[in-house]
């Protein structure tokens, strides 16, 4: 029986992977958001997980506006860094998990989640981002990691309670696959920002905060929030913030929350972070 | 003493009270417990589903009748909304079973308490006036309750094996309701008071100073966190508490006194739970925003006659289908940049590039002045009119700064500093006056 062990939210802000293949963790402008993962890497060391599903969007790299998929769920052996405009990241090859992955499109396809199956996609600053924050410049990832694509860029997006409930189902998956497998589970995007037009720069921290508090304590009002609240409080892409649901939904109603980041900016967003384990674990 | 196992038990509308009765029960709960609900009827899929969802969470038999759900009751609780009373007891009577008590938890006047009692004891049913006291959470099924009429003894007894807390009062039919309704005036009458007065303190910008000044007036009541409260519940409960309102009203001019100040209450009870907002989070501030917000843009139209919530944001595309069609093409244009060979190629020579896409005038020329903001109008999504940037050399922030007219170091002072804020950037009426 697999399990899920541990959660964990953050932002995927493309200017964070330019810093550290750069180099520029330790300028000034950078040190205070990368000092706010150093006590996750070190959490995510010695959690060792099996495997790692990362919930996330793609931004007009593997999917354009040819086939918009809500949820896909990537089932491949092999996903490779894509060249998104400005090069490829140096950063491994992401191997996947096939046998899982395809073990969870079955068990939500049968759970009433429609999800596209993908077995073939390059992936973007969306996944590749968390991963090096999370587990800093290695030669190969540690672990196996089953993407999984949002669509939170043609709207409207799935709303917060669906994605919840996804969660909910990929738990029920993981927890009916045959091997014992230890899982953790990333939620990527946001917080607040909006890169776009005269609003550009748009960052709404006591949103965010309340957004913390309350997906950490009260998950299913976090999932009520209509998109409206997102797009208006948050800036039009902070309602990526809904594929945090998906990783809430996943754990247990009561969480222990193990470590939160927040700053502001990167770039043109807050960077926000939280690591989540079940209470009862 | 009545045994639990030996009851049978329906309710007649299963939402906030009959669940939070249920989950309070736990283990300890009737022998069957059934319910219907007139959402199984719904013509919205999601609302039915979510109904029988909600009976399968408690584990409770949810009925599609209510001939069904009635069938072998012994004890039979109404809860729906307080308009809604007398129409369930003259439904129930077509259907009760003979001695079977009725237990009348509506919020409802003591004159339409009394037409109710008449509907049920003339179909050899037993009805009970109970007034539910308090709010169900966090008390759950150890809500205080208040029952009145000939039949409270059979009530108590039933009531107390279900483990719930009543209290008798004295009087007919109707002697219960009274309390509550007459407790109602001020608890309803209050959530409105404060909603038209914080509203008006946001749109004045002296809410915080009102709030303050009504703090050292009357010590304690913690009005900021009171308001917010308030206002949770007028957003989410306005339509049902509108409705408990008008019989507030009523109850008042049965006893001879005109009631001007319950109807008010019910209309902004009512004008606000309209809305559908979501309560959102814990201020007292963002929701009393909210509400001012939908307020002050009823309908506006678009070009196809439909309207969308996010349109009065200002400075902002919403990639809605109308934009994502306007702008396939330029998007896919961009899209292409994606390989290294195309943006050599574009480089090399934009205009003939631009001829493989089907782009309109305006967007070509959108594309060749590097019109960003104009691109956007035009359909073009920002992750990728960013392709186009990025090509161009540009980092997503001094994209962002073009957009938003500004030079380079000035937009990434403004992100060092918190980046823009929120407020006065919600609505396009913030932005006209300047």
């Amino acid at each position: 029986m697999g399990k899920i062990v541990a959660g964990v939210a953050t932002s995927h802000v493309p200017a964070i992977g330019v810093a550290m293949d750069q180099g520029k963790v330790d300028e000034p402008y950078w040190r205070p958001v990368f000092r706010g993962y150093e006590k996750s890497r070190l959490w995510m060391a010695a959690l060792r997980p099996d495997v790692a599903i990362v919930v996330y969007n793609d931004h007009a790299t593997a999917f354009s506006l040819e086939v918009i998929p809500t949820f896909a769920l990537g089932c491949a052996a092999e996903f490779l860094p894509a060249d998104e405009g400005w090069g490829r990241r140096p950063v491994p090859p992401v191997q996947g998990h096939p046998e899982l992955a395809w073990h969870m499109a079955q068990s939500l396809i049968l759970d009433e989640f429609d999800i596209t199956i993908v077995n073939k996609m390059e992936v973007d600053h969306g996944l590749t981002v968390p991963l090096s924050l999370l587990f800093g410049q290695p030669h190969s990832w540690p672990c196996p990691v089953i993407p999984l694509c949002v669509n939170v860029v043609q709207y409207p997006p799935p709303t917060g309670h669906r994605c919840f409930q996804l969660g909910k189902a990929i738990r029920k998956a993981v927890e009916c696959f045959p091997q014992g497998l230890r899982v953790v589970i990333f939620g990527t995007g946001g917080m607040s920002h909006q890169l776009q037009a005269e609003r550009a720069g748009l960052i709404n921290s006591e949103f965010d905060r309340r957004f913390l508090d309350t997906l950490v304590e009260d998950p299913s009002a976090a999932a009520a929030l209509p998109h409206i609240e997102y797009l208006r409080e948050a800036g039009s892409e902070g309602i990526e913030l809904v594929m945090w649901l998906v990783m809430r939904g996943a754990l247990d109603g009561h969480v222990r929350e193990v470590h939160r980041h927040y700053h502001v900016p990167a770039s043109n967003t807050a960077v926000g972070h939280l690591v989540l384990e079940n209470a009862t674990t | 003493m009545i045994a639990l196992q030996n009851i049978d038990l329906a309710f007649i509308g299963f939402g906030e009270a009959a669940s939070a009765f249920v989950r309070g029960w736990g283990a300890a709960r009737p022998r069957h417990v059934l319910a219907y609900d007139v959402k199984v009827d719904s013509g919205s899929d999601a609302v039915r589903a979510a109904k029988w969802q909600d009976y399968r969470r408690l584990q409770i038999d949810g009925c599609e009748s209510l001939a069904k759900a009635l069938a072998g009751s012994g004890v039979i609780f109404s809860l729906v909304t307080a308009d809604q009373a007398l129409t369930a007891a003259r439904q129930a009577a077509a259907h009760i079973e003979p001695g079977a008590l009725y237990l009348d938890g509506n919020s409802c006047s003591p004159g339409t308490k009394q037409q109710a009692s008449e509907l049920i004891e003339r179909a050899a049913g037993r009805y009970v006036d109970v007034a539910i006291m308090a709010p169900v959470h966090p008390a759950l099924h150890r809500v205080p309750l208040l029952v009145s009429g000939p039949r409270t003894e059979s009530a108590l007894g039933v009531l107390g094996a279900l483990n719930m807390c009543a209290a008798v009062v004295d009087g007919p039919v109707g002697a219960a309701s009274s309390v509550k309704m007459v407790r109602s005036i001020l608890v309803k009458g209050l959530e409105a008071l404060v909603a038209e007065c914080v509203l008006a303190g946001r749109r004045a910008g002296v809410d915080e100073r009102v709030l303050d000044s009504l703090e050292a007036t009357f010590p304690g009541f913690q009005w900021k966190e009171r308001a917010a409260y308030m206002l949770e519940r007028i957003i989410v409960h306005g339509v049902r508490r509108a409705a408990e309102m008008r019989e507030v009203a009523r109850t008042v001019e049965e006893l001879g006194l005109p009631a001007p100040m319950s109807h008010a209450a019910a209309q902004w009870q009512a004008k606000v739970g309209q809305m559908g907002l979501a309560a959102g989070s814990g201020d007292y501030r963002t929701r009393a925003d909210a509400i001012s917000r939908t307020l002050s843009t009823p309908g506006r139209e678009t070009e196809g006659g439909a309207t969308n919530d996010y349109d009065d944001i200002p400075g902002t595309y919403v990639f809605d289908a109308e934009h994502s069609r306007k702008g396939y093409e330029l998007n896919m244009f961009c899209m292409s940049l994606n390989h290294e060979s195309n943006r050599q190629a574009f480089r090399a020579d934009e205009v003939s590039y631009l001829q493989r896409f089907a782009l309109s005038e305006e967007q070509r020329a959108a594309v060749v002045r590097r019109d960003w903001n104009e691109m956007l109008r035009l359909g073009g999504n920002i992750y990728y009119t960013a392709k186009l940037a990025a090509a161009d050399g540009l980092t997503f922030q001094d994209l962002a700064a073009k957009m938003t007219g500004m030079e380079r170091e000035e937009y990434r002072k403004m992100m060092l500093a918190g980046g823009r804020p929120i407020a006065g950037n919600r609505s396009k009426s913030e932005w006209h006056h300047g």
